[in-house]
Formats: structure tokens, sequence, C-alpha cells
């Protein structure tokens, strides 16, 4: 089976999840616009699948390994940045981030230089953005505990 | 063009001014950076333009606009990556100059052609722009469904690989833009979190399509070599490019009517307009066997259509709501969440700020010049900024234009919700263009269906009243060919490949 084909049995079950879905809505008369538009998602779904199933396509040519681990460990940072930023406030989440992301995706390029530099470059970002939001445009961030 | 020239004066006021220019230069930026798409950048400055006045703020979208277009030129031409899809052609004889050692002339050749194909362009769009609006002025709800069905076939088509993966991809924006209160009825709807209370807002989930499974993308490419040309900027090269440009006359003229064409056509993009464009140039010019070999005429026609076609792809944007690019569509994002609707109304009721906007365009044109060729001489540097500061810095700033547009957190969990389910998307050929245009056109959709459904109920019944009529009859015919062309290329180009890999 191709490609396609399975990614348009996915869409086709999505499609079905929303469709049950639609009978949790209280007026029926509401639900007329969505469920044509899931109907007609479903519909194309099953062509998608027809397609992949008639047009197999050659398979990609190997090369080298989805970044797994660097996939799950942004995940991870960007996860953890939005659950403390209404804690620790906007600012210093924003500080913790940049700082997370450089030292922890790269750490097999740190030296001590590097982390320096790090450092500075997470403070100076993390002015600019309280110069920007704060101070011209006057956004009213989560504030936090520290700030 | 007389509202035009009155109007023109208030795209000169310093504010104005100033917004320009730095939509210019972060345009050009951004362009230049590797791995920043135009779309993405502007979906990230609209939660800005909140805080700006209406002209102001789209004169700041409309800059980006230009600039990360032709920016997209800077890494193509020195290290062989386009910055956007309009930048393709441009790599086929800007990188081998560069090889050579003509960077910098490439570069100059770049943004040269750029103006001039850019000022051809908006020529067109001032003169055929609003009478084409008055055209909407016939449109009742059964046409104004249709031409938001025609907005997502045309996105379909021009941005995924796949027309069932577009297609899809603009139904399930649809069915987003149906979450929250029913718009008749107030009845909630797919309400399955109290995040979703308010339904899927334009900002989150414009920000979340286009800025996340960016943000992704850059992790995956951590690490990759670059291929990289000796650049060292010398003087007097750009009075020497600028007389070579002056003899340009064939490429540079081939290239902005080609690009003002394509722009025209909703869904062409500027990928089609260069390609098209170099392919004309190539075939006209007497040293054919130079190009693709850092033939400067190649430069000049990739260019100047790329740019041609920015003023003529926002004429159906305004007339008839009809992006003719991805960047287009969150343009229409940024025109609405400021209370523009494109149409007759735009040139009439909110005159001073589509001209004002419009003039602005024009003025974008010199500054992307001008600081283009500013830029040239430092644009090495300006593409070493690395993917991991790259990557903090776009999450930082699209979890802060979020939540600035309404102060809301939620807002930020769907912005990042959608975000990761569109990369997870990406990554089985689909496109955030048509869901970002289902979620923009849902609800225009859904009110003219319902009113046209009202309607017909008491008078000629569903069919005849969306189905005949001259000019539902002509959008209709519309979509039908815009599925039928893309299923067609698709099914021709497996072909291809299919008989490519037997001979």
């Amino acid at each position: 089976m191709g490609k396609d084909a399975v990614i348009g049995l996915v869409c086709l079950a999505g499609s079905a999840i929303l469709y049950s879905t639609l009978g949790l809505i209280e007026e029926q008369r509401a639900t007329f616009f969505p469920r044509t538009v899931i109907i007609i998602m479903g519909i194309l779904a099953a062509l998608l699948t027809i397609q992949g199933l008639i047009l197999k396509k050659a398979a990609p040519a190997k090369g080298a390994g989805y970044p797994w681990a660097r996939f799950f460990s942004l995940l991870a940072i960007i996860l953890a940045y939005l659950g403390i930023s209404e804690y620790v406030g906007f600012y210093l989440s924003a500080f913790l981030f940049f700082l997370a992301v450089i030292l922890i995706l790269g750490w097999q390029k740190l030296n001590p230089r590097k982390s320096l530099m790090t450092v500075v470059s997470s403070a100076v970002f993390t002015a600019i953005l309280f110069i920007l939001f704060k101070v011209i445009l006057e956004v009213q961030t989560p504030r936090g505990i520290f700030y | 063009m007389a509202e035009f020239l009155q109007y023109f004066p208030q795209a000169l006021t310093p504010t104005n001014l100033l917004v320009l220019v730095l939509g210019t230069i972060g345009g050009l930026f951004l362009g230049a950076t590797p791995g920043l798409s135009p779309t993405m950048a502007v979906a990230l400055l609209v939660p800005f333009t909140f805080y700006m006045d209406s002209a102001t703020g789209l004169i700041l979208l409309g800059a980006v606009y230009t600039s990360t277009v032709a920016g997209g030129a800077i890494s193509a031409i020195l290290i062989n990556i386009p910055g956007a899809p309009a930048n393709i052609a441009t790599l086929l004889d800007g990188h081998p100059m560069a090889k050579r050692g003509h960077s910098q002339r490439a570069l100059y050749t770049c943004f040269i052609s750029s103006l001039v194909g850019g000022l051809f362009g908006m020529v067109v769009m001032i003169f055929f722009t609003p009478p084409l609006a008055k055209i909407a002025l016939e449109f009742g709800p059964s046409e104004m469904f249709w031409i938001a069905i025609f907005g997502i076939t045309v996105m379909a088509g021009l941005a995924s690989g796949s027309i069932f993966k577009g297609l899809i991809g603009g139904m399930f924006g649809l069915w987003i833009s149906t979450i929250g209160t029913s718009p008749m009825l107030g009845i909630p709807r797919f309400v399955f979190s109290d995040v979703l209370t308010g339904g899927v807002a334009i900002v989150p989930a414009l920000i979340g399509l286009f800025a996340i499974p960016q943000v992704f993308s850059l992790m995956e490419t951590y690490g990759q070599e670059q291929v990289k040309v000796d650049f060292q900027p010398r003087k007097g090269i750009l009075w020497k490019t600028m007389k070579e440009n002056l003899k340009m006359v064939k490429a540079l003229s081939i290239g902005s009517v080609v690009g003002t064409i394509i722009g025209v056509i909703p869904g062409a993009g500027g990928q089609v307009a260069g390609l098209i464009s170099y392919d004309q140039v190539r075939k006209f010019s007497k040293e054919a066997d130079t190009f693709g070999k850092g033939n400067p005429q190649g430069v000049a026609a990739a260019e100047s259509a790329n740019n041609a076609m920015v003023g003529p792809s926002l004429i159906p944007l305004l007339t008839l709501s009809v992006p003719g690019s991805p960047t287009a569509a969150v343009l229409l994002g940024g025109l609405l969440i400021h209370g523009l609707f494109p149409g007759p109304d735009l040139f009439r009721s909110h005159a001073n700020v589509t001209y004002t906007f419009i003039a602005s365009l024009v003025l974008a044109q010199f500054s992307m010049c001008i600081f283009g060729l500013i830029m040239s001489r430092y644009s090495y540097s300006v593409m070493r900024v690395p993917n991991l500061e790259m990557i903090a810095a776009v999450t930082v700033l699209a979890v802060y234009g979020t939540y600035s547009v309404q102060n809301s957190f939620d807002d930020v969990i769907v912005m990042f919700s959608l975000g990761t389910l569109m990369y997870l998307g990406t990554k089985a050929g689909f496109s955030g263009a048509p869901v970002v245009l289902g979620i923009i056109l849902g609800s225009i959709a859904e009110d003219n269906y319902l009113k046209g459904k009202l309607i017909a109920e008491t008078d000629v019944g569903m069919f005849s009243y969306f189905c005949t009529g001259t000019l539902n009859l002509i959008i209709i015919g519309l979509c039908v060919v815009s599925v039928a062309y893309s299923v067609f290329s698709e099914v021709r180009q497996h072909f291809r490949k299919a008989a490519q890999k037997k001979g």
C-alpha cells in the first residue's frame, strides 16, 4: 500500500471521528455547514486513498535518519517553556527558553566561550523583547512570580 | 489614478516611512535567511499591526512581502538555497555567477531588475484593481459562497503537491472555522475544551500554521553543511552593473510582462513567473547556451518576473478576496483583522487606507532596491545567523505575537497545537496555506451559504439559487478548471516520472 493510501485512510478515520462528534451539538440545525464540510473531507480522503493505491509513488531514497532525539528534546523544551511562562513571567521564561534551546540542542558544539556568548545573546534578545513589547507596544504580559 | 495621487502623500508621513524602511530591512533579512519563508515572516508580523493604525499596519506587511521575495535571491545566489519558491529560477544563473566570483554583480543585478519588474507590476495594479473591484458589486450570497470555495481550490492546487491533500487541508480549515459559536443560532460547536470556547482566531492560526512547522524544520536542518562561495565585496561594481542592466532591455521587458500576467492569475505564483520568464528569455537569447552557466540575463529575467508578480497578485485579493499566493493569503488575514473586507468597499469607504497601502507598495519597490543594494555588501554575514538562535527567536516571537492580540494564553495553546499538527501534516505532504485560507474564508463561506439557503428556500430552491446564473456558473467553472488542471498536472507528472525511470 502506497504512502498516500495510508494518509488517505488516516484522514478518512479523522473525518469519521469528526462526523461522530456532530451528535454532541445541541441544535442539529447548527450542524448543516460543518456536516457538509466533513462529508466532503471524507470523500476527498477516500479519493486520496484510491489515488494512493493506483498511482504508487517510488519510495524516497534513504538519507540520514530523522533526528527524533532532537525533535523530542525541542518539543519538551517548548512544552516546558509554555508550562512555566505564566508562572515565572514571560520575560524570564523567554530568557531561559533561549538559553535551553542553544545549550541542550547544541551541546555538542559547546565550549566556555560559546556558553558565555549564549548567555549574553539570550540576555540581549530578552532585553529587545522587553523594549519592544513592554515599552513600545505596552503589552500586558503575565508577570509571574519573578516578573 | 486620481485617488492614488490624492492619497500618495499619506504614505510619506514620518511614521509610515519609518515603518516602510524597517519593514524593508526586516523583510530583506528574513528573506535572505535560509529556512525562513516570506509567508512565515508576514504571519509573525500580523500581531504587531494590531498596535498601529490600519494603513501603517498594512504598509509594514506590504513592505515585508515585497522585500522578502527579493531578499530570497540572496541565499539563492550565495548558497544555492532559494529563500522563497519565487527565487528558484534565480539560482539557475545566480549561483553559477557567484561560483565564478561574481556574487556582488549577481546581487546588484537581482535588486535592480527587481525594481524594474516591481514598478511595472505596480503600475498595472494601480490601473486595473479599482475597475475590477466594481465587478464584486454584482455578487450576492451564492456568488460570495462560490468565491470562497474558489479561493480554497486555487490555494489547494498551488500549495500542495497533491490536489486531494490541498483540498483536504482546505476542508480541514473550513471545519476549524466552525469551532466555537454558530453564527446564526449561537449554539456552541466542537468546543472540546475551554480553550476553544471563542473559536480559533485568525492570528493564532496564521502564526501556528506557518511559524511552528518552520521551527521544527530548522531543527531538522541544524548542523547541515551549506554550499559556500568566495564573497569579497569590491568597489565600482555597482555602476558597472547598472550600465549592464540598462542593456538588458529584452530580459527585463519579458520578465516584467510575464510576471505581471502570471501574478494576476490566482494560484500561479512567483515560482511559475520566474521559471516561465527565464525560459522565454533563454529562448529569445542569442547566447542561449550560456544560460545556466552564469548569464546575468537569467538573473534579471527571474527577478524582474517574481517582483512584477507582487502587485498584480494583490488584484484578485483586493477585489475578490482570492489570494494569488500563500503570502497573499496571510495578507488577507491582515486585512480582515483590521476590519477591511476585499471588494468595492475597500476602494470607497476605506479609500484612504487602501490607496495609502498601494502607494506604499510603490515606495517599497524603491526602498527594497536601495537597501538591497546596501545589504548586498554584508549579505554573507546576514546568512550566518545560526539555526538554534533562529529556532528560539521564532518560537518566542510566535508566543508573544499570539498572546499580545487578545492577552490570552489560550490562543498560545491553540497556536502551538495547530502548529505541531501542521508540522506532522507537512511530513505527510500537506501545506499550511489551504488550511489558513479555509479558516479565513470559512466564516464568509458559511454566512453566505446560510443566507443563500434562506433566500433559496423562500424563492427558487437551493439548486437554482446556487448553481444557475451567469456569475455562479463562471465561478463554478473556474473551481472545476482549477481542480481539473491540478489533477491533470499531477497525473502527467506521475507518468512523466515513470517514463523517465523506464528510459
